[in-house]
């Protein structure tokens, strides 16, 4: 019997058009408005080749090496064209350069107007200018070692190395995701409460004619629960798979918590929906009303909406951000992006099991009988 | 002597200061169509409820196959099938999962159960519908899913609450029929409905109830010995007199004399040849009449009689 209303409420609830909207199509659409929106700014400060171009007065192998130096690789510092005085200033009035390099007795820089591209060049001709009396007195001293000099050098110039005080993410729009998937988890409790409806005879009349059917509340009630999560955790399989293999979203090594997180989590949620929709005898709408009102107010507080609310919840009532399944799973996902895998993120995790633990058998006790005093 | 199928004793159900039952006891035998009567707010669904343990009572007590009933009483609910007053079915799926789920409640063998949702299916004649969702059927097409949900595990009680409402006529007979054929097939039915005529066609005994009690019980021949009318003869005839009406009102057993629109209407109450003397009057005065209609009292009749109210209120 168990097998049979698993199988019957897992396509039920498969077909519930409004609540697949919220938990499946919503999230689709608002990850790919995400992507849209951050690949922009993404785009917008990615590094960019500099064009700059060289008018050589006289010959300085030695900037020339380091010069040359910039010019290789995958995204290279500088594309550099070496051309006469007349034609570098044409080119520098149409914008086909970002700056003339006059190369004399002395370096010097040409520019026709202000950005980050003039900014690098200036830094990087005062970076070599800085640095050349080391390479000439190499050149005289230790002619053998001049190329190693030249390379450290344009190490020194071209490279800014990012060091992570954790593994976390530095890339802060991958919050934005996570976020996502988390507030997609806290829509399992409209299954959850979904759920409670369709078992509860004062609140539905298939509720009502399950409980005068000769099945056991506690096993319509489990298998509901658990139909709910196999299809919560579908949905949820579905918009993970979406951010990583269609938006490519990159979560780095992180895709095993971040399961983790999204199992549990989804677990969290409908317990939520499930526990919420068994208090008080009031009418379905009233719960579904309830339920969004709670959730809301608790998604504003866990900072989902407001980035750093969290932070002030933990100031003013540190107790709600330990027991809020909203606050929980976000944290959980804002330390496996800020920390990596930490022991605040497992703490979250274990929190999240046993308050959801406790929100199912709480759910389960108050709805437990099959006799109402009023329908 | 058939046995007790529902023992109702002395139930009593308060909603804060209303009283909804009112020591209500209830009798109903194997094999009958019982029908339960009542005005808007007579208790007749929260009879039902109780019966069925989905509501709780405050005193009283209720049997059914000999059993204590209770929300847990399993073996008892296996045998109880329920059509409710409102369609209880699963929008989202169609009329074959609907039904193969609700028989699932009660019967756990795959086989049997298919065999089941498929007679049910046949019963309720829903078998070019069987992957129509419940959305696309017609009131008439959906109240039939809602009985075939609760019918198919072959219960051997079945309660109907008002499974007619908003049905068209031909559903309606199609529905009423359905209900004598289970009872042939050996099931016992309450009823409940606020169609009276549909109640005379099939129930084999009637309860009146009104504000939680029972005010009435019996055959509909039992229920029409009740009151004081026993026939109404109804005769078309053009310029009655003031003396001719006065007349007629002391012929013996007449106590209601009427005469409305060139239509004189009488009440009787006991008495035989009512109509031979009523004619032989008019004969005799030379009065000219038209149709003639005679007619037994009806349980409409008799609902408003002893409820003082129509059932359709």
């Amino acid at each position: 019997m168990f097998l049979h209303i698993l199988k019957y409420n897992f396509i039920s609830a498969l077909r519930v058009k409004q609540l697949n909207f919220w938990i499946l199509i919503f999230p689709i659409i608002l990850g790919t408005l995400f992507n849209i929106a951050f690949s922009g700014i993404m785009d917008s400060e990615k590094f960019k080749t500099i064009p700059v171009v060289i008018v050589e007065k006289s010959e300085n192998k030695n900037f020339s090496s380091v010069v040359d130096s910039l010019t290789v690789g995958d995204t290279p510092m500088l594309k550099v064209e070496y051309i006469d005085e007349e034609k570098a200033l044409d080119k520098l009035k149409n914008g086909d350069c970002k700056g003339i390099i006059y190369v004399d007795e002395k370096i010097s820089l040409t520019v026709s107007s202000n950005g980050i591209e003039q900014s690098i060049l200036k830094s990087f001709l005062e970076q070599y200018s800085s640095r050349e009396t080391i390479i000439t007195e190499t050149a005289v001293n230790n002619p053998a070692a001049l190329n190693e000099v030249i390379a450290q050098l344009s190490n020194e110039i071209t490279t800014i190395e990012t060091i992570n005080l954790t593994d976390g993410n530095m890339d802060m729009s991958i919050q934005y995701f996570y976020n996502l998937i988390a507030m997609t988890c806290l829509f399992g409790s409209y299954l959850g409460v979904n759920t409670i409806i369709n078992n509860q005879g004062n609140l539905s009349a298939v509720g009502a004619r399950k409980c005068i059917s000769s099945a056991k509340k506690y096993i319509t009630l489990i298998a509901g629960l658990l139909s709910a999560y196999i299809v919560h955790i579908i949905c949820l399989g579905v918009n993970l798979l979406y951010l990583i293999f269609v938006l490519r979203i990159d979560f780095g090594d992180k895709i095993p918590q971040i399961v983790l997180t999204t199992v549990i989590g989804g677990f969290a949620g409908i317990a939520m929906g499930f526990f919420i929709g068994s208090i008080g005898k009031i009418s379905t709408n009233a719960k579904i009303g309830i339920l969004t009102s709670i959730s809301l107010i608790l998604c504003f507080f866990s900072g989902l909406m407001a980035h750093n609310m969290r932070m002030k919840v933990e100031n003013i009532f540190p107790v709600l951000n330990k027991i809020s399944p909203a606050a929980l799973i976000a944290d959980s996902f804002h330390s496996l992006n800020i920390y990596g895998v930490s022991e605040r993120f497992y703490t979250n995790i274990i929190t999240l099991i046993i308050i959801s633990v406790i929100f199912t058998i709480g759910g389960l006790i108050l709805t437990r009988r099959d006799s109402y005093a009023n329908l | 002597m058939k046995n007790n199928v529902v023992v109702i004793e002395n139930l009593v159900k308060r909603y804060k200061e209303l009283i909804a039952l009112d020591h209500f006891s209830l009798e109903i035998k194997e094999g009958e169509v019982f029908g339960l009567l009542g005005p808007n707010g007579s208790g007749k669904t929260t009879t039902i409820n109780c019966l069925l343990s989905l509501l709780t009572y405050d005193k009283g007590n209720i049997e059914i196959f000999g059993k204590k009933m209770s929300p847990t009483n399993y073996e008892v609910k296996k045998n109880i099938g329920v059509i409710t007053q409102n369609v209880a079915v699963f929008d989202e799926l169609t009329v074959y999962e609907n039904i193969d789920y609700f028989c699932g409640l009660y019967v756990t063998d795959k086989n049997l159960r298919k065999q089941y949702v498929k007679e049910a299916i046949e019963f309720v004649g829903l078998e070019n519908y069987t992957k129509f969702y419940p959305k696309k059927l017609s009131g008439g097409l959906l109240r039939r899913l809602n009985i075939a949900c609760g019918i198919a595990h072959k219960p051997k009680l079945i309660i109907l609450d008002e499974p007619t409402v908003a049905v068209d006529p031909q559903s309606r007979n199609k529905i009423l029929e359905g209900i004598q054929e289970l009872n042939k097939q050996g099931a016992t039915i309450i009823y409940t409905s606020h169609y009276m005529e549909e109640v005379e066609q099939i129930c084999t005994r009637i309860a009146i109830m009104d504000k939680g009690k029972q005010i009435a019980i019996g055959t509909k021949q039992d229920l029409q010995k009740l009151i004081k009318n026993t026939e109404t003869i109804t005769i078309e005839i053009i310029g009655l007199s003031k003396e001719n009406i006065d007349e007629i009102s002391k012929i013996s057993h007449i106590y209601d004399c009427k005469y409305e629109n060139n239509r004189l209407i009488l009440k009787y109450s006991g008495g035989k040849h009512n109509l031979t003397r009523i004619l032989n009057y008019l004969q005799e005065n030379e009065l000219t009449f038209g149709r003639v209609f005679t007619e037994l009292p009806t349980l409409n009749d008799v609902f408003l009689e002893i409820t003082g109210k129509t059932l359709r209120d």
